[in-house]
């Protein structure tokens, strides 16, 4: 049976290319960067030529860029690097219930520790009105995070106008890119953040591979201590096989975005397009106007998510329920928890999400057994 | 129910194989259950219940002994599905859990009864709600490591002891219906522990030399006064002290909260007398617990509430059969007569001792397991 893989927001493919370039530093670049011999320096090319890749991909000078284990680091950096240098003047975080938990998680941790926190209301696609983080903002505030593209509805923020708003009032403005970086065209100044974090395994490289872009001039402090990598910002020795793979990845996003936006674009309206045809009682949530362009997530009102993502799988199809949690456990997801679904229609909700090696017929395939698996999960609900 | 019965009935269904969904918790029975149906040529799925995370958050507390759903039992239950070659998929049933059993667990505390959530867990959460959602994955079966059996006889399923009494769970799997009953398989019924143990070390599995569960299983530190308080009991009387009643109604000392007393409980009373003083009622509305001597815990007739003919139809005639009044009883001869669908009468041949209101009574014709229910009221006698 084909693995029919329709879960590129979880995770992806490493492409050919990534894998050829690891292999090399791992063969015939395996020094230390910092390293003065030749040996260190045949390393060091291949880092700093990837920090150009990756610099070049998101628009910002390579002395921005600062290589992490991946984006749930960057983002507990992020946070926790602001709040702790900023501690004696201001304690204030704005962010939202619908962030990742990388996010969200850190938040409640600060405010369990003592530090406030505001909670950004969202409409029902998972926006954010920037005028809710005007009003939020008071002196006290040190940072405000807000994602760029949600991991499980796909709607896209208007966050070029929350840092806007940010950059006025004097306040670090962070965003999650995880789910943006590669995937749709936008560059640092564009988004107006002052730091973002993005992740190498969602665009077809490494796990254990991501960066913290931080604009020059923005004050946090690390969370590492222990040498002078990345800039004393950063410590230890840098997963140069892992940096690479990102390397690479983003080189090959730099040349295929604009195509490959199109063509992931085209399958998911297609199955939109088909799952409203031929699937009464379904629910299209996050926003259809303003919407990552390979990302799709319905609730099949009357069907239990978690059973639907087994039967599919046992069908050969990788889906997800919501963001894959480290438990493996699959539940009701906060986010759609968060844009005010009940409970049944959160706990319906399927992830699809295409990306580079999907192929056309990929959404036929799923067609042709998607609607009886629905209808057969509805016919035999339990009785609740 | 045995495989050549299962092979038949799905053979009409036009399929190739039955599927069976193996409900593992990561131990050695469940994992030798599934193995067994791998063995038999089923075509065999690993279900693991994500049950209960602490409301402090301390799910990974679970992984000492005996949780159900710790992290840590889910992976060995992965392992062992990798080992097999079978997938294996963790379900988020928390929220029924948490209201099928969770609640009436603390709402029977508060009553002043003994509660069996084993019994309440097997009923709603992993027959009710599990196998539905096994149907819903397209699996024609749900089996689990229970030492119980099945059968037809006529037009109905009947549940049966395990083949070795030793070993029988058959207790506390009277809530079944007849539908689920007619979707299960017990590989284990024919088994005894050592053979099974044995099995799970031939096959090399990682859990052979775990030790047994025995505790309650989101009750990690046994301590129920900081549960009750802590999953909303706050300043309920059940946790007030209050007067320990002793034979002609003497006031004997002061007990800390009915919660912590169960009928029949003999060390913790704190109270000193020439012999051993047991609890043989506990009154929620006086906040009283009376005590007596161990002659004064006997019971010639007790009722039993919420009742479920689980082999039988509901009998028109007063029945004589064994009753069971708790997990580890050898059962005791009585004429149980149906009062209307959901209680009986059960009137014991000799009586019995510390029949404890919260506690199933299960009816027993040799192997068979005619019904149950639970305890609500018993009367007191003194031994003769």
């Amino acid at each position: 049976m084909d693995t029919i893989y329709l879960d590129n927001a979880a995770s992806t493919q490493p492409d050919p290319q990534v894998l050829k370039a690891m292999r090399e530093v791992l063969e015939q670049r395996w020094g230390n960067p910092s390293s003065a011999h030749e040996v260190g320096s045949r390393a060091r090319i291949r880092l700093d030529e990837s920090r150009t890749a990756i610099a070049g991909l998101i628009g910002c000078r390579d002395d921005e860029v600062y290589f992490t284990s991946g984006g749930t680091e960057a983002d507990n950096w992020a946070i926790l690097g602001v709040l702790d240098f900023w501690r004696e003047q201001k304690d204030h975080f704005i962010t939202a219930p619908t962030e990742h938990h990388a996010v969200s998680d850190v938040a409640k941790w600060w405010s369990e520790r003592g530090g406030s926190v505001s909670w950004l209301p969202v409409d029902g696609d998972g926006r954010i009105d920037p005028a809710d983080v005007a009003k939020a903002i008071t002196p006290r505030t040190a940072l405000v995070s807000v994602m760029h593209v949600n991991n499980e509805l796909g709607t896209i923020q208007e966050i070029a106008a929350i840092g806007d708003i940010c950059r006025e009032r004097g306040v670090i403005f962070h965003t999650d890119c995880v789910q943006s970086f590669g995937k749709i065209p936008f560059r640092m100044a564009d988004i107006v953040a002052d730091l973002a974090s993005i992740s190498s395994h969602k665009i077809y490289g490494p796990k254990g591979s991501g960066a913290l872009i931080v604009r020059r001039g923005t004050r946090l402090s690390p969370r590492f201590y222990g040498g002078s990598q990345e800039r004393g910002l950063r410590t230890g020795t840098e997963n140069v096989p892992g940096i690479v793979g990102f390397g690479a990845a983003a080189k090959l996003c730099m040349e295929r975005l604009e195509s490959e936006n199109r063509m992931v674009r085209n399958m998911r309206d297609r199955l939109e397009r088909e799952i409203l045809a031929a699937i009464p009682n379904v629910r299209i949530n996050g926003s259809r106007e303003s919407r990552a362009p390979g990302l799709l997530n319905v609730s099949f009102r009357g069907c239990d998510g978690e059973a639907l993502l087994v039967a599919l799988d046992r069908k050969g199809f990788c889906v997800s329920t919501g963001s894959a949690c480290s438990a493996g456990a699959l539940g009701a997801s906060h986010v759609l928890m968060g844009i005010g679904l009940d409970v049944e229609t959160a706990r319906s909700a399927i992830r699809f999400s295409f990306g580079r090696f999907n192929r056309a017929d990929d959404v036929d395939k799923l067609m042709n057994v998607l609607p009886q698996l629905v209808e057969r999960q509805r016919q035999t609900a339990p009785i609740s | 129910m045995n495989p050549s019965h299962a092979t038949n009935s799905s053979a009409r269904n036009g399929k190739e194989r039955p599927t069976v969904a193996v409900a593992m918790s990561g131990g050695v029975d469940s994992s030798v259950a599934a193995a067994l149906l791998v063995r038999q040529g089923f075509e065999v799925i690993g279900l693991t219940m994500h049950l209960w995370t602490d409301p402090k958050g301390e799910e990974l507390s679970l992984n000492r002994s005996s949780g159900c759903c710790s992290v840590t039992m889910s992976r060995d239950a992965a392992a062992v599905a990798d080992r097999l070659g079978f997938r294996h998929y963790v379900l988020d049933l928390s929220r029924e859990f948490h209201d099928s059993v969770v609640r009436d667990f603390r709402d029977e505390y508060f009553a002043g009864r003994t509660p069996n959530p084993c019994v309440r867990c097997n009923t709603f959460v992993k027959w009710q709600t599990l196998l539905a959602r096994a149907r819903q994955m397209g699996c024609d079966y749900l089996a689990t490591g229970h030492y119980a059996r099945s059968d037809h006889h006529g037009e109905r399923a009947r549940l049966l002891r395990a083949r070795f009494l030793d070993k029988d769970q058959s207790y506390a799997l009277w809530g079944l219906d007849q539908d689920s009953l007619c979707h299960t398989v017990f590989p284990l019924g024919e088994l005894t522990k050592p053979e099974v143990r044995k099995i799970a070390a031939e096959l090399g599995l990682k859990t052979a030399d775990k030790p047994e569960s025995q505790d309650i299983c989101f009750i990690p530190d046994d301590d129920y006064g900081r549960f009750l308080r802590t999953d909303g009991g706050t300043g309920l009387p059940v946790l007030e002290a209050g007067e320990i009643i002793g034979p002609e109604d003497k006031i004997l000392g002061r007990h800390r909260g009915i919660a912590y007393y169960t009928v029949g409980q003999r060390k913790g009373l704190g109270v000193a007398a020439e012999r051993p003083l047991y609890v043989t009622r506990i009154d929620p509305h006086k906040n009283r617990v009376y005590v007596g001597w161990e002659d004064d815990c006997f019971s010639d007739t007790a009722t039993a509430a919420h009742v479920n003919w689980v082999s039988i139809g509901c009998p028109g005639e007063p029945i004589p059969c064994q009753v069971k009044v708790r997990y580890r009883d050898h059962g005791h001869g009585a004429r149980v007569t149906a009062v209307d669908e959901q209680t009986v009468r059960m009137d014991f041949d000799r009586p019995v001792r510390a029949v404890t209101p919260g506690q199933s009574a299960v009816f027993y014709q040799g192997d068979v397991v005619l019904g149950g229910g639970v305890i609500s009221e018993f009367n007191s006698v003194r031994k003769p």
